[in-house]
């Protein structure tokens, strides 16, 4: 009996739970209403008519200003869509981490924030809604902070998206100064009005400002730290919705603020775009923790969108305007294909690490018995990632390729050497991609359990079920027929290039390219696939089952009895081939440890074995940095004497040079 | 009518064609290979009776399988049928064509490449892990190899599609002999080597576990499955075959417009053309040893890199239409 009866403290808990729980549920329940809100308000945007609101008592300084149009209408869209689904599996998640009160309540403020940057229609809103989201999520990453890998990885996000809000927002102070009334949307493009320098300063700033937050080289690696230790869902919004707005910010500003472009701004767009698809996708590869890997994978594909923007300038500033439009539907299409199929990845990943207790893909394995929906789910988001056919990545890169094809618009060296140069890095970035995606939905989800917790991990809960069957549903509607996104590229891309844009591809089951030669049907492609697997199956089946077979044939092993589950290749092993060849790039060291029984050292005791795989960048590139900064800062030490009376000149000095700029 | 006729139905009648020819295709090149190498051989129709037998046998089904174990074999049968039915074999376009893109073609060969590599994971035996590591490693150089170098020639065809690049080619017969033509047949070449799972990357008829990769994902595999896979296996040899023949040297393809005898014409002339080029696969064959799987990123390394002078080229000497 005694066991019935709950002590003071034990009832304390239940209550606390109970009450937690229904903080839960609120927070789940309001993430998905915002996400509702925020997709009928978007649609409207799309297809209806232009949202505009301001009201300046809200707030300080300059008021709350709101207006619209189809780019904004895009990413809201992408963001509504990516929160309902994540936000559905807030409840679950967080009934299961016991997280606490704070991320409860930061998860829907973090969607509002994210809803919000891309309607905010004056430099002031934008700059605030841009930060309120980088502090918010900042609070989110660090929701485990007791972990010393969590805090890290919280530590290096604010320090990464505070140096690149500092670069935005030197750029766009600039820019807002020069605009007429500090108004972003609706306002006619701004670049021909500035001086060239200054034009080339501010591209640079906020382009770095804003691919950072894409997870673009060389302020990328806070997304391969931040996204994993993040809760779940939030890692979803992350990874899916919210370096979309990196994207958005190179697009509002960069291309459409700024204007027609010189040629090697786009130069320089490809070069960091294909640079960080290659290098994220060698570390997708070589990562055994399955949200890193994940994360990483957003870089990479951040990359080809980015990479699709550059081509888009390149072909624009050499007034090709058909063939870059192709470029940017590559780029929009690439985008809301990630965000589907990356949000579904994070998800079904959370819900096998929940099952199986582990995020390391070497204690996985045989999940698809266990656990099929999310084993099921998790292959979808994969098939997306890889950009085969019958993937929700597919379309967005051969369009990015059609646009590579019809190059040559000017007799450039730079171009003829450039161009081919991307198109090998997007082929290598592709094989790499098959391969890494492979590795975690193999090692992870098919073969035998290699840990305790694989081998017992629990069915998906009904609730998780759903979430995941919904956003798979979204990633195969949208892979077989991407028609249905065709009306929200071309408003999209009229609010980019004007009314001009008449939005040269035509979805409809068939791509058909306008003004350019070429043509494609994911459709006629997937179905064919698929009618080929289920004619040639049940020929064979009908087959295998009228000539006899035996089930539970015990497995090949040359003789030997059963092979064991440590025999099996696991992560590490996997990706040690491609890892051996690109050693270069991803920096693995290696190190065997031996202890020997006896002094001659012929008897072995115990061996350990330790591998890791480092960022070159922060091995090689930011110490060189931290020391150049410690050098600078050692000199503005000396001006620092302690005297009031020298800082009251300097406080002269500077206020005088704020008369001059500003009289 | 006929023309329209005809249009439509190519895809099936390439697709049977190929799938009927193919078993042949690589019993010659066993058969010279076994002359070569002073053996009797078992007769250019060896692959027909092997796949008689296969279908007829009983199929072993390990304890650890899963559905992506028995779906694999028939995933890679209809993604390499696709290619099969919409690929510039017989004519230059037909009611298929929109489907024989470069990218899709890539993409379905590799799609075939994964399936059975997730297949080789999914019993979770040493071997089968082995051999889609190997097998990952090595198609995650080739694919793209194959993507660039066949993007060389569609940068002159100014499309990226297969019948297009042939059609543009058999019009302008200057295009193959451009010099990023040249460069992409020697990276095309030796990638399908790799592709086709041949000397000197890989060996068809190695019998070591250890020195296996694509074998190595198939020992769990018995029965029809196993008929399906080797099917399969001989048609990817032959699109791959076909390809290099009608992409580099486009002679003899059909177009809707000809007189349907043509059509048996073009059906002749392909089989010839493949069946030289697998006699001179297997004859290289005979003089090449099987290089180490580390020494086998050197060689794609270069063909990746010929591939990419080759587009470098063809962007270079193109002239703006």
């Amino acid at each position: 009996m005694s066991e019935l009866v709950l002590s003071p403290m034990e009832a304390e808990e239940a209550e606390r739970s109970g009450g937690d729980q229904l903080w839960y549920l609120i927070s789940s329940v309001v993430t998905v209403v915002i996400g509702v809100f925020g997709l009928a308000a978007s649609l409207r945007m799309i297809f209806g008519t232009k949202i505009a609101l301001s009201l300046t008592s809200v707030l300080p300084l300059a008021g709350l200003h709101l207006s619209s149009d189809g780019l904004s209408g895009l990413f809201d869209l992408i963001t509504s869509i990516v929160a309902i689904t994540a936000g559905i599996y807030v409840y679950p998640y967080l009934c299961h981490s016991k997280a606490s009160r704070t991320t409860a309540t930061f998860i829907p403020l973090f969607v509002l924030t994210m809803l919000m940057v891309p309607i905010a229609s004056t430099y002031y809103d934008f700059l605030f809604f841009w930060e309120a989201m980088a502090l918010i999520s900042a609070v989110l990453v660090l929701a485990n902070h007791t972990k010393t890998e969590a805090f890290k990885a919280g530590m290096w996000y604010i320090f990464m998206s505070q140096i690149g809000f500092a670069m935005i927002l030197g750029a766009l102070a600039y820019l807002s100064a020069h605009s007429d009334g500090g108004v972003l949307i609706g306002n006619s493009a701004i670049g021909r009005t500035i001086s060239p320098i200054a034009r080339d300063l501010v591209f640079v700033f906020s382009f770095f400002g804003f691919a950072s937050k894409a997870g673009q080289l060389p302020l990328h690696s806070w997304l391969p730290k931040a996204h994993p230790e993040a809760p779940t869902p939030v890692s979803a919004l992350m990874s899916a919705a919210m370096v979309n707005l990196g994207i958005y910010g190179i697009i509002r500003i960069d291309i459409k603020q700024l204007g027609a472009a010189p040629i090697w701004w786009g130069v320089l767009i490809i070069t960091i775009g294909a640079t960080t698809a290659v290098y994220s996708a060698l570390h997708s590869l070589v990562s055994s923790d399955i949200k890193r890997l994940l994360a990483w994978s957003t870089g990479e594909n951040m990359g080809i969108v980015i990479c699709a923007l550059g081509t888009f300038e390149v072909l624009n500033s050499a007034h090709n305007p058909d063939i870059a439009q192709v470029a940017l539907a590559g780029a929009i299409i690439q985008l809301i294909g990630h965000s589907l199929f990356k949000s579904l990845g994070f998800i079904s990943a959370g819900s096998v690490i929940s099952s199986a207790g582990t995020r390391s893909l070497d204690n996985m394995g045989g999940i698809i018995h266990r656990n099929p929906v999310a084993a099921l789910g998790f292959s979808i988001a994969a098939l997306g990632a890889t950009g085969l056919p019958l993937g929700a990545g597919f379309v967005g890169e051969w369009l990015l390729l059609q646009s590579l094809i019809h190059t040559l618009p000017t007799r450039s060296t730079v171009l003829n050497v450039l161009m081919p140069s991307a198109v090998g890095m997007l082929a290598l970035t592709f094989g790499l991609a098959v391969a890494a995606m492979t590795k975690a939905f193999g090692v992870g989800m098919l073969s035998r359990p290699r840990s305790q917790g694989a081998a017992e991990s629990a069915k998906t809960p009904a609730w998780e079920a759903t979430t995941i069957s919904i956003a798979s549903l979204l990633c195969v509607v949208f892979s077989f027929n991407p028609a249905f996104v065709s009306k929200i590229v071309k408003s999209a891309s009229q609010a980019t290039l004007g009314e001009k844009a008449k939005g040269s591809v035509s979805i409809l089951g068939h791509i058909t390219l306008r003004g350019v030669e070429g043509s494609i049907s994911p459709l006629n492609l997937g179905l064919s696939v698929v009618i080929g697997v289920i004619l040639f199956a049940s020929v064979t089946e009908w087959r295998i089952r009228k000539n006899s077979r035996q089930l539970d044939v015990p497995l090949w092993a040359c003789g030997s009895s059963q092979p064991s589950a440590k025999m099996q290749y696991n992560a590490v092993s996997f990706a040690q081939p491609l890892e051996r060849i690109f050693n270069l790039v991803v920096a693995t060291e290696e190190s065997l440890g031996t202890e020997h029984a006896d002094s001659d050292m012929l008897i072995l005791q115990s061996a350990s074995y330790e591998r890791t795989n480092s960022d070159i960048f922060e091995t090689k590139f930011f110490p060189v940095v931290a020391r150049v900064m410690s050098t600078l800062s050692r000199q503005v030490q000396k001006g620092h004497s302690g005297k009031i009376r020298n800082y009251l000149i300097y406080g002269a000095i500077g206020f005088i040079i704020v008369l001059v700029v500003a009289r | 009518m006929t023309r329209g006729f005809i249009y439509g139905i190519l895809p099936v009648l390439q697709l049977l064609m190929l799938g009927a020819t193919a078993p042949l295709v690589s019993g010659l090149a066993r058969q010279i290979g076994a002359k070569l190498e002073g053996r009797q051989g078992a007769g250019v129709m060896q692959p027909y009776r092997e796949l008689r037998k296969l279908f007829q046998k009983e199929t072993l089904e390990p304890s650890t399988k899963s559905v992506f174990f028995t779906l694999a074999p028939y995933v890679l049968a209809s993604s390499t049928a696709v290619i099969a039915m919409a690929g510039p074999f017989l004519a230059t376009e037909n009611s298929f064509s929109s489907s024989s893109d470069l990218l899709s073609v890539v993409g379905l060969l590799f799609l075939g490449n994964i399936a059975v590599a997730l297949a080789g994971l999914d019993t979770g035996t040493s071997f089968g892990g082995m051999g889609a590591s190997r097998e990952l490693t090595v198609s995650s150089l080739v694919e793209p190899t194959i993507l660039v170098a066949i993007f060389a020639l569609s940068i002159p065809a100014h499309s990226s599609n297969l019948g297009a690049i042939a059609a543009k080619s058999i019009s302008n017969p200057n295009l193959i002999f451009a010099p990023g033509s040249l460069l992409a047949l020697a990276a095309f070449v030796v990638v399908v080597l790799a592709e086709a799972k041949r000397f000197p990357v890989d060996n068809p008829s190695t019998h070591l576990e250890l020195t296996m990769i694509h074998e190595a994902m198939l020992l769990e595999y018995s029965g029809p499955r196993l008929g399906v896979i080797e099917w399969a296996s001989s048609l990817r040899l032959t699109i791959l075959l076909g390809l290099v023949a009608n992409l580099f040297f486009p002679i003899g393809l059909f177009s809707t417009g000809q007189s349907p005898i043509l059509l048996l014409v073009s059906c002749l002339v392909f089989l010839v053309k493949v069946l030289v080029l697998g006699s001179i696969l297997s004859f290289a064959e005979v003089f090449m040893a099987k290089l180490r799987l580390f020494r086998v990123p050197e060689l794609l390394a270069s063909s990746f890199i010929l591939a990419l002078l080759s587009v470098v080229t063809s962007y270079f000497f193109t002239a703006t239409r």
